[in-house]
């Protein structure tokens, strides 16, 4: 406003108009960019915001062969139910305590492996590793799964190496045994996204002023100290939008690694709250009881990415909303 | 202080370090793609390997006896290229709209002074952690879209793009052309076959819910309903259907089946796993009387192309019917093939003869088998695994196990091959 009113003789009739225009004839004036957003507004409303009416049944005792309407209501019987339910609680603790290891390696291992990717400076070694380590991300869960039951078996690649390094006289259960599941689940992210994370880092590293690096050069800094003291903090920005992003997926340990892997044998430790609310909402027919379990994940997700966005805003970074 | 020491010593470091850290850097980057690659390149040598020597395991980086069959069997079936065809299509075209809608609104949110910019945007940043879950999102697409059983299922709400189809009280899968997979409430699970004349039904799971609707949801033909055997879980849902056929030697099963007390044990069990039944329909379960079977005659049913084969399979009980597709190589084996295999009822054949039973099964040239209490289709090489592991060996290394509710029973739990279990009566051991 003020730099039209400095520069007068630039300003159109329009704009001069512009102080009092109310929000409406704003809108009419930009029905132009509004059109080009509707649609795709429309198809967000449409798949995610308009089944949340679904969400009610949660508060039912409900049969989809009834009209919704004529269901019997139980309050919050349905979270009750859920609470009293230690496969529930369980389901919680493996759900968290998956997508925790999933959000430290996540972040640790693809930043190490950017910084010491960033240390390689024959440029066709540099791409060959980068492709090679993204490549597992393109395979589907399915045959990732696949791959890591031949890997992990009990007569697999993982217990040769372990008997033949003397490590273990016996071959160790990995897949039949809950105790190892989640970090299982955690190594075999790793091994399938590790080196996709490290795309962004690196794109974040390229940005960084070469001047930087040249003046503490000058100033005496070794290879660790230009790492520690002008790449790391170069990618911090980087990296809290992606760790605001994903402590709002701490509820989101993954749906198909769980559902192909789990067997009976680990289930107590397999089982998250998406294959809970499946089990009992499309196997048992008790949908509002999976509704509810689906609603409780949605506001603790909902909760933890306003918490994490709250804090990032008050020490200063960027933000995602 | 000193200046030349100053500037020595973080020079003699650096250079020390350039020496050294190269290399180490370089090394722990080539291990890196070795543990990215193994894993891959291992499938891909299994791939090539001879599937029976597979099962040994053992094979690294370069299969031991080179075989192409798996591949031979994967792309002499048809299904696959219908199934890579919507693939290419789903990915393209929703490919083309993604990038046509998404492009559209990024550009929309990039004008600064978009009025509707921040409302936008936290509408969809809040879609990536709102999701009203699977049911709804379900009654979105079937009830309110009528969008299921279409293509556009697949393009329009990708979220959606795995669940099955559901017929009220049933879950059905497609797992082959032709080929649907029910399952029931409780988790029983029927096939039915559609040729291009007839339909046919193989088992009829424990009948609480309406099974003939759910038939004629997928097929109008006429429909001819085969029973594996006369246990309670396979036969109850004969109520549905005007006739049936079952083996001769299955009569007496089928009778004690129809029981009022076997009806009792399946309403507790739908109760308890919140399968809910109104008051009149509790009532009609109780009340129905079934069909008397025909006698399963040892013909080829031709439902028109597609030829069923009657095979008799005594085991988990002395009258038990396999069916065989032929044009499909698809085996249906009942109840002496699945994830479990209860072999203790007081029918039963012996070890020895259900062991000869399982190796004569073999000689059908079959790919695929689905079994009624296993969602997934069992593929040839694990059956041939699991006919293997029928070995006395097997039987000796079994241990006790108690089956709620065959409690007077010694029973026995051996596990023939990885991912199937033997559940059989501890005197058979003996006798062998």
């Amino acid at each position: 406003m003020r730099k039209a009113n400095a520069d007068a003789v630039t300003v159109t009739k329009n704009e001069l108009n512009f102080r009092p225009v109310s929000f409406w004839k704003k809108l009419w004036l930009q029905r132009q960019l509004m059109l080009m957003s509707v649609p795709m507004l429309l198809y967000i409303f449409l798949f995610n915001y308009f089944p949340l009416w679904g969400w009610i049944t949660a508060f039912m005792n409900y049969n989809p062969a009834k009209p919704l309407f004529e269901n019997p209501w139980v309050g919050m019987g349905n979270f009750v139910w859920l609470f009293s339910k230690p496969e529930f609680i369980g389901a919680i603790r493996n759900t968290f305590a998956m997508a925790a290891i999933n959000l430290v390696f996540g972040f640790v291992f693809p930043i190490m492996l950017a910084l010491f990717l960033n240390e390689i400076h024959v440029l066709h070694f540099k791409r060959t590793v980068q492709t090679v380590t993204y490549l597992p991300h393109f395979l589907s869960w399915v045959i990732v799964v696949g791959i890591a039951q031949t890997i992990f078996a009990s007569d697999g690649a993982i217990n040769q190496l372990l008997i033949a390094l003397g490590l273990r006289k016996d071959p160790v259960f990995f897949l039949g045994e809950g105790k190892y599941f989640w970090w299982l689940v955690g190594v075999i992210n790793l091994w399938k996204e590790c080196g996709w994370n490290t795309i962004i880092y690196l794109a974040a590293m390229s940005a960084i002023d070469p001047a930087l690096y040249e003046a503490s050069e000058m100033d005496g800094a070794g290879r660790f100290k230009k790492m520690f003291h002008i790449t790391l903090p170069g990618i911090k920005s980087t990296f809290v939008v992606l760790l605001v992003m994903n402590i709002g997926y701490l509820m989101e340990a993954g749906f198909e690694i769980q559902y192909l892997m789990g067997q009976n044998v680990v289930m107590d430790w397999s089982q998250t709250i998406d294959i809970f609310a499946l089990k009992y909402g499309i196997t048992k027919g008790q949908y509002s009881r999976a509704i509810a379990a689906g609603i409780f994940k949605s506001l603790v997700s909902i909760a933890l990415m306003l918490g994490a966005n709250f804090t990032a805003k008050h020490l200063g970074e960027d933000t995602l909303l | 202080m000193n200046a030349n020491a100053l500037n020595a010593r973080p020079q003699k470091r650096r250079r020390k370090q350039r020496s050294v850290f190269p290399a180490i850097n370089t090394l722990a980057m080539i291990l890196l793609m070795f543990i990215t690659l193994y894993p891959v390149l291992n499938t891909v040598a299994i791939s090539f390997n001879d599937g029976t020597d597979a099962v040994r395991g053992g094979i690294g980086l370069w299969p031991r006896m080179f075989s192409m069959k798996s591949y031979e069997t994967i792309f002499s079936d048809e299904i696959i290229y219908n199934a890579f065809m919507i693939t290419i299509a789903r990915t393209v075209i929703q490919t083309l709209i993604n990038v046509v809608l998404t492009s559209m609104l990024a550009y929309a949110l990039s004008r600064r002074e978009y009025v509707l910019r921040k409302f936008i945007t936290t509408a969809f940043v809040l879609t990536m952690y709102v999701n009203a879950g699977l049911i709804p999102n379900y009654l979105l697409i079937q009830r309110t879209l009528g969008l299921s059983k279409s293509f556009w299922v697949y393009i329009i709400p990708t979220m959606l793009s795995c669940f099955n189809m559901q017929a009220r009280g049933f879950t059905i899968q497609n797992p082959f052309r032709r080929v649907y997979h029910i399952r029931d409430g409780l988790d029983a699970h029927m096939t039915l076959l559609v040729g291009d004349r007839e339909a046919l039904l193989f088992d009829t799971g424990y009948g609480l819910a309406n099974l003939l609707q759910a038939v004629r949801a997928i097929t109008s033909l006429p429909l001819s309903v085969v029973l594996s055997h006369g246990h309670y879980d396979h036969v109850l849902g004969s109520r549905w259907f005007p006739t049936v056929y079952l083996s001769e030697e299955e009569m007496d099963n089928y009778g004690s089946a129809m029981g009022n007390g076997q009806r009792e044990r399946v309403l507790a069990r739908a109760d308890e796993r919140g399968f809910r039944l109104t008051p009149a329909e509790t009532e009609a379960y109780s009340a129905f009387s079934a069909p008397k079977p025909q006698p399963l005659p040892r013909r080829t049913f031709d439902l028109g192309g597609l030829h069923v084969r009657v095979w008799p399979m005594p085991g988990h009980t002395r009258g038990s019917t396999a069916l065989y597709v032929e044009e499909l190589r698809l085996l249906l084996p009942g109840d002496n093939l699945n994830p479990v295999v209860w072999l203790f009822f007081d029918d039963r054949m012996p070890l020895a003869q259900y062991a000869a039973t399982m190796r004569t099964v073999l000689y059908l040239p079959f790919a695929h088998a689905l079994c009624p209490h296993d969602d997934r289709p069992v593929k040839r090489a694990e059956a041939e695994a699991f006919v293997d592991g029928l070995t006395p060996a097997t039987f000796r290394k079994a241990r006790p196990v108690r089956i709620p509710p065959y409690l007077e029973q010694d029973t026995r739990e051996c596990s023939p091959a990885r991912g199937f279990k033997l559940i059989f009566n501890a005197q058979d051991v003996a006798t062998d």
